[in-house]
């Protein structure tokens, strides 16, 4: 086995050790190394909140842009089929 | 050449689309502060409880218990201010004599909240709950004083908004301006009731 792929062997089973023994990385004695249930829960939930707050905020309103950019087209299609179609008592010119 | 002329021949030249804006630069400029103001109310709300699941014991012995039902009921009045201003913007493109009162009925109920809340403040200052006394004094002057001070503003922007109706001045789009700041405070509060009262 050359030197770069022993290395890499030694890589793969280090990540795999870290992926098989989480508690022992944990990285944040404050967030996951609470004693308390609730507090670990509270963490998680706050952190989806923090994290997915701004993209539901910015998505919804990139929504909602979209959907008024829809309704302004529309109105303006409408407006223009009215100004084509000819009024009563007026005759139509042929092209 | 003008474009009609007979030179043109089977070119017909299609009259330049109409541009308008999808949203008013005023309301535009409201979501993105609102959005801002959003995020800065989810970091209070995300400190207040993990603070408050990490307590061992909640609310903090020898603190007075905060006002819930009376809370409530302020709570129903405000929302009640939210409704009375989508009234406003739905009477005001067809009649703008007819917004005037429930935008004045909003205001009234907007203010009577921020009023009921001063009051509420006072009793819980003189039984003992202050900035110091406790964690749940801390948040709960900052989280609730936070939303007073945006509920004073967007007041303020309503009460201008107000004048400029009276004055027969008011654009549709700096009605919405106001409205969207109005319901953003309206929104947030029973969020931050469900929270810090409960």
């Amino acid at each position: 086995m050359s030197g770069a792929r022993r290395e890499l062997a030694r890589a793969s089973l280090a990540a795999a050790l870290v992926l098989v023994a989480p508690r022992a990385g944990l990285a944040c004695s404050v967030c996951l190394g609470s004693q308390s249930d609730l507090a670990r829960k509270a963490f998680f939930g706050t952190t989806m909140l923090l994290t997915l707050l701004p993209f539901v905020l910015i998505g919804g309103l990139v929504w909602w842009e979209r959907r008024r950019a829809r309704e302004l087209e529309e109105q303006a299609r409408r407006e223009a089929r009215a100004e084509r179609a000819p009024r009563i008592g007026e005759t139509a010119s042929l092209p | 050449m003008p474009a009609n002329s007979p030179g043109y021949g089977r070119i017909r030249v299609v009259s330049e689309s109409r541009r308008r804006p999808l949203v008013p630069n005023g309301v535009m400029g409201m979501l993105i502060f609102v959005i801002c103001e959003a995020m800065l109310f989810a970091g209070l709300i995300s400190a207040f409880t993990i603070l408050r699941a990490s307590a061992p014991v909640w609310p903090p012995p020898g603190q007075p218990r905060l006002p819930v039902a009376s809370t409530a009921v302020n709570t129903a009045m405000l929302l009640a201010s939210g409704a009375l201003l989508v009234a406003t913007q739905r009477v005001f493109p067809r009649d703008r004599a007819r917004a005037r009162r429930p935008l004045l009925l909003s205001m009234l109920l907007g203010g009577g909240f921020v009023a009921f809340q001063g009051v509420e403040w006072f009793r819980l200052i003189r039984e003992g709950l202050t900035l110091t006394s406790s964690t749940l004094g801390s948040f709960f002057y900052l989280i609730v004083g936070m939303h007073a001070l945006h509920a004073l503003a967007a007041l303020a922007l309503l009460v201008y908004t107000w004048v400029r109706l009276q004055r027969g001045w008011l654009a549709q789009s700096q009605l919405a301006t106001a409205a969207v700041f109005w319901y953003f405070v309206v929104i947030v509060w029973p969020i931050l009731y469900a929270v810090v009262y409960l």
